[in-house]
C-alpha cells in the first residue's frame, strides 16, 4: 500500500494506517526472545570461531531450556552432544541460530524452514553490508522470500546476535548477561549493544533485550519496535540507528511505540545535514539529517548524540518518574556544583524557581546562617546529618518544584576513603572516625533512596563518585548501585536527562 | 470562503491564447472542499494537465498552491511595457515587480525581484532598471515579461515542500524571505501529519519572538499556518507529479497567510 491509497478521514491522514502494526508477527517473534530450545546451526569446536563462542555464552549465562548445537560431523561441543542436522534434533526448536559460513547460510535456512523452527537469527556476515556488486542483496532477498512463505521470523544476517535477560538467553558472540531490567535495545551496530551491556552491569541497571539488527533481511528495526512495544517486560525502548531503507514504516512504529513507552534515539550520520542538488530552496535545506529529526521529533522519540546519553537516557526513564513541568530545585554539598547545574539547567530550558517564603523561613531556622538563600541550595559544607533529609522533604512537600536535583551524594564517604587510605590511616583512632563518617553516609543514603522511590516526582542525584563508585570503597555508592538507582556522573548528565524526559512527558501529554 | 461569502476555489483572469495570465485575487480557498482527497487529486491533475517536467508556469503553481489551501497574492503577467499601468491598476499598490523568465530560477539573484512600489511613475522607472540590470547579470535568459504582485506586509515566513529518499512527502516550515538559506531557521514534518504536528514544529522554529509580534510586526496566527502546511502535505500526497514545492516569502499577518512567490517543481 503507497501513501497515495490511504484514505483520507475528515482531512486527516495517518502514517501509522499507512503501516499498521502486524500482532501476528509480533506473536511469532515472541518464541524467538523467549526460546524454549535453542540450536545452532553452524557450531564449532574452534574457541576462535563463532560457532563455538555464541554456545559458550549461551551456556555461561544460565540458559534454563535446551540448547543444541548442529554440525554434521557429531560428537559433543561444551559437553553438549552435537545434532548432524536441524532436521534430527528431536522435539521442536524455538530459535535457530545460524552461525555457518555464508555461501551455505541460504541452505541452513532452508533446512530450518523445512524443520518448522519458530525463529531464525543469521550471525553470518558477508551479504549486503559493503557489498557493491548486488550478489549480497540478491541472497538476502532469497532469505526473506524463503522465510515470508513459512511465516518464520528471520533476524541478520550480519547481526551479532539476541539477548533477553528475562529468558536468560545470551544468543551472541559476546557472553555478557546485564541485569534484570525494562530496557531493550535495537541497534544496527552489535558493538553499540554490547556498550550498553557492559554500562547497564557496571552501573547496575537492568536490561530486558539487545537486538542486534543486522542487516535487516527479512526483520527490521521498524518490526522489532512494534515487538518490543507490546512486550510488557520492556519499559523504555533505545534504538542506535544507521539509516532506514524505510523511513515511512520506521516513523509509523516509532509513533506506535512511543505512545506506549520512551523510545530513546541515537542516530548516526547528524553530519550528513549538508544539501544535495535540488532546484527549490526546501530542497537544498531538507538533508537527511533534518528530516530524520523531523520523524523523530513527530513521533515523540528522544533522540540524543552519543552513547553515554543514550544509557543515561535510557536509565532516566527506567529509573525516575516523568516530571510535570520544567521547575528544578537543586540541593548542593558545594558551591561549583550547584552553579554548574544552574548553567546546565538553563542550557537545557528547564527553570530554577525561587523559594517559596515558607521554604525559605524553614531553611533559615534550619541551616548555618551562611547557606546560600537561594536556589540552588547549598550548604556551603555544612550540612548536619538530617539536614540533607529535612531540605529534601521540605522541597519534595512545597509543590514548588517538578524535579529536585540532590548534587554530590556519596562524596562522605569518598573523603572518609580518602583518610582511611592517607599516611594516618593506620591510627586506630582515625580509622574509628572513618568508619563513623562512612556508616552516617550510608545511613543518609539508605534515607535518600527511601525518598526517591516513594517520590512520585524525579528526585535525580548526581555525583561523581559515581564515577569511582566500583573502584573505590564508597558503601553509601554501593547502596545507591544495588537498589538499582541510577547516579548521574555530573550535573550536565543529569539536566539533560530531565530535559528529555520532560520533553517526552509533554509529548504524552498532547498526544494521550 | 472569502469577505463575501463566496465558496471559490481560486479566480482566474485574463485568460489569453488558453493561458492563464494572473489571478488569485484574495485567493480565496475552500479547505473543506479539498479535505476530499478525490477532490483534490481531480482539482491537481486538471491543474496540471500533461505539462513537462520542471518548474511549473507561475499560474500553475499558484492555482497548485490553491488547491492545497494556500492564498496567494493576487499578481499580473505584463509582456509589453505598455500594459504595466493596467494591469497595476487591478493589482493594486504597494506592488512587487518581478521578472518572468523561464531561465532564471532566484529572481532576486539577478536583479530581477523589486519591492515596495508605490505608484506607476515608480513602476515604470523600476520596469527599465530592471531590464538593464537583467541585461547585464543574464544577457542571454529569455525574458517574457514581467508579473506585478499585490505586497503585503507582515513576518515573512516560508513553507515548502519535498520528496525524502527514505520519509516521502515533506513540508518545510521556516523563517523566510531572501535569507532563507543563511539562517537555516526551518524544521520539517513528514507528511501525513495534522494541525498539532504543525504547531510543534512551528515551535521548533528558533525565531520564536519573530512569531510573537516582534518590534512591531503583526502576530503570527500559528493554526493558520499550520493548516496551511497541513495543506502542503496533503498536496504533495495527492499530486505524486509535484517533486518540490517553494513558497517563499510567504506573508503572515494574523490568520492571512498570503504566498507571494509560489514555485512548484514537477518531475516525470
Amino acid at each position: 500500500m503507497s501513501y497515495t491509497d490511504v484514505t483520507q478521514k475528515d482531512g486527516v491522514m495517518k502514517i501509522e494506517e499507512e503501516y499498521p502494526a502486524d500482532p501476528a508477527l509480533s506473536e511469532r517473534m515472541h518464541r524467538m526472545f523467549y526460546p524454549g530450545t535453542v540450536a545452532l546451526i553452524g557450531a564449532s569446536h574452534d574457541p576462535r570461531k563463532w560457532g563455538h563462542r555464541v554456545l559458550h555464552s549461551l551456556l555461561s549465562a544460565g540458559f534454563e531450556g535446551r540448547c543444541i548445537p548442529v554440525n554434521p560431523k557429531g560428537g559433543t561441543i561444551l559437553g553438549l552432544p552435537v545434532a548432524r542436522s536441524i532436521a534430527m534434533v528431536e522435539g521442536s526448536v524455538d530459535l535457530a541460530l545460524v552461525a555457518v559460513p555464508a555461501p551455505v547460510v541460504q541452505a541452513a535456512i532452508e533446512a530450518c524452514v523445512e524443520a518448522e523452527v519458530g525463529a531464525i537469527f543469521v550471525i553470518t556476515a558477508g551479504f549486503s553490508e559493503g557489498d557493491s556488486s548486488g550478489i549480497g542483496r540478491r541472497a538476502e532477498a532469497r532469505m526473506r522470500q524463503t522465510v515470508h512463505r513459512a511465516q518464520i521470523p528471520l533476524g541478520g544476517p550480519n547481526g551479532q546476535g539476541l539477548t533477553c535477560t528475562q529468558a536468560r538467553l545470551c544468543a551472541q558472540m559476546y557472553p555478557i548477561m546485564p541485569p534484570r531490567g525494562g530496557i531493550s535495545l535495537v541497534t544496527q551496530s552489535g558493538n553499540v549493544g554490547v556498550s550498553m551491556s557492559h554500562m547497564a552491569v557496571y552501573y547496575n541497571i537492568g536490561l530486558s533485550k539487545t537486538i542486534s539488527a543486522g542487516n535487516e533481511a527479512a526483520l527490521t528495526t521498524a518490526q522489532y519496535l512494534d515487538f518490543l512495544a507490546e512486550d510488557p517486560d520492556t519499559s523504555v525502548v533505545a534504538l542506535y540507528l544507521e539509516g532506514a531503507d524505510d523511513g515511512r514504516h520506521l516513523l509509523a512504529a516509532l509513533r506506535r511505540t512511543s505512545r506506549r513507552k520512551p523510545v530513546v534515539m541515537l542516530k548516526s550520520g547528524r553530519s550528513d545535514a549538508g544539501a544535495r542538488a535540488a532546484v527549490s530552496h526546501t530542497g537544498s535545506l531538507a538533508g537527511s539529517d533534518r528530516v530524520y529529526d523531523a520523524a523523530f521529533r513527530q513521533a515523540g522519540v528522544v533522540r540524543v548524540s552519543n552513547l553515554e546519553e543514550l544509557f543515561d537516557t535510557a536509565a532516566g526513564f527506567a529509573t525516575l518518574p516523568l516530571p510535570r513541568g520544567d521547575r528544578i530545585g537543586i540541593i548542593t554539598l558545594g558551591g561549583g556544583w550547584g552553579v554548574l547545574a544552574s548553567d546546565a539547567a538553563a542550557a537545557e530550558g528547564l527553570v530554577l524557581p525561587v523559594l517559596p517564603t515558607h521554604v525559605r523561613a524553614a531553611l533559615d531556622e534550619m541551616l548555618p546562617a551562611r547557606w546560600s538563600k537561594a536556589n540552588p541550595i547549598d550548604f556551603v559544607a555544612a550540612e548536619e546529618s538530617d539536614t540533607l533529609i529535612r531540605t529534601l522533604d521540605l522541597l519534595v512537600d512545597s509543590g514548588a518544584f517538578d524535579s529536585i536535583v540532590l548534587l554530590g551524594p556519596g562524596h562522605s564517604s569518598l573523603a572518609a576513603h580518602c583518610v582511611a587510605d592517607s599516611r594516618l590511616g593506620k591510627d586506630p583512632m582515625i580509622q574509628a572516625g572513618v568508619a563513623l563518617l562512612q556508616q552516617e553516609d550510608e545511613e543518609k543514603m539508605r534515607t535518600i533512596l527511601e525518598r526517591c522511590d516513594r517520590s512520585d516526582r524525579p528526585i535525580v542525584l548526581a555525583s561523581d563518585a559515581a564515577l569511582s563508585g566500583q573502584v573505590i570503597h564508597n558503601p553509601a555508592m554501593a547502596m545507591a548501585r544495588a537498589a538499582g538507582t541510577y547516579v548521574f556522573t555530573s550535573p550536565e548528565r543529569a539536566m539533560r536527562v530531565i530535559r528529555h524526559l520532560r520533553v517526552y512527558a509533554a509529548w504524552r501529554e498532547r498526544n494521550d | 470562503m472569502d469577505a463575501n461569502g463566496t465558496n471559490e476555489r481560486i479566480r482566474t483572469k485574463d485568460r489569453e491564447d488558453g493561458k492563464e495570465r494572473g489571478g488569485a485575487d484574495g485567493a480565496t480557498v475552500d479547505r473543506q472542499a479539498f479535505s476530499d482527497r478525490k477532490a483534490l487529486e481531480a482539482a491537481c491533475r486538471e491543474a496540471i494537465g500533461d505539462r513537462p517536467a520542471g518548474l511549473c508556469e507561475p499560474d500553475v503553481a499558484a492555482r497548485l498552491a490553491a488547491t492545497a489551501g494556500i492564498s496567494v497574492a493576487s499578481w499580473r503577467f505584463v509582456s509589453k511595457e505598455e500594459d504595466l499601468a493596467q494591469a497595476s491598476a487591478q493589482v493594486g499598490y504597494p506592488l512587487v515587480l518581478k521578472v518572468a523568465s523561464p531561465d532564471i530560477s532566484h529572481k532576486s539573484d539577478v536583479g530581477g525581484v523589486q519591492v515596495g512600489i508605490g505608484d506607476e511613475a515608480q513602476l515604470v522607472a523600476a520596469y527599465h532598471t530592471m531590464m538593464e540590470r537583467l541585461g547585464e547579470t543574464v544577457p542571454d535568459a529569455a525574458i517574457e515579461g514581467v508579473t506585478l504582485h499585490a505586497q503585503h506586509r507582515g513576518v515573512e515566513l516560508a513553507l515548502g515542500a519535498n520528496r525524502d529518499a527514505q520519509f516521502g512527502p515533506v513540508v518545510m516550515f521556516g523563517v523566510g524571505g531572501l535569507f532563507v538559506e543563511l539562517y537555516q531557521d526551518v524544521v520539517f514534518r513528514v507528511a501525513p501529519f495534522d494541525e498539532s504536528d504543525a504547531l510543534d514544529a512551528l515551535s521548533e522554529i528558533k525565531a520564536q519572538a519573530l512569531l510573537n509580534g516582534f518590534r512591531g510586526l503583526p502576530t503570527v496566527d500559528r493554526k493558520a499556518v499550520a493548516l496551511a502546511g497541513v495543506g502542503l502535505g496533503r498536496l504533495m500526497l495527492s499530486c505524486p507529479r509535484i517533486a518540490e514545492v517553494d513558497l517563499n516569502p510567504v506573508i503572515v499577518s494574523g490568520a492571512d497567510v498570503i504566498a507571494v512567490d509560489v514555485r512548484v517543481v514537477l518531475s516525470n
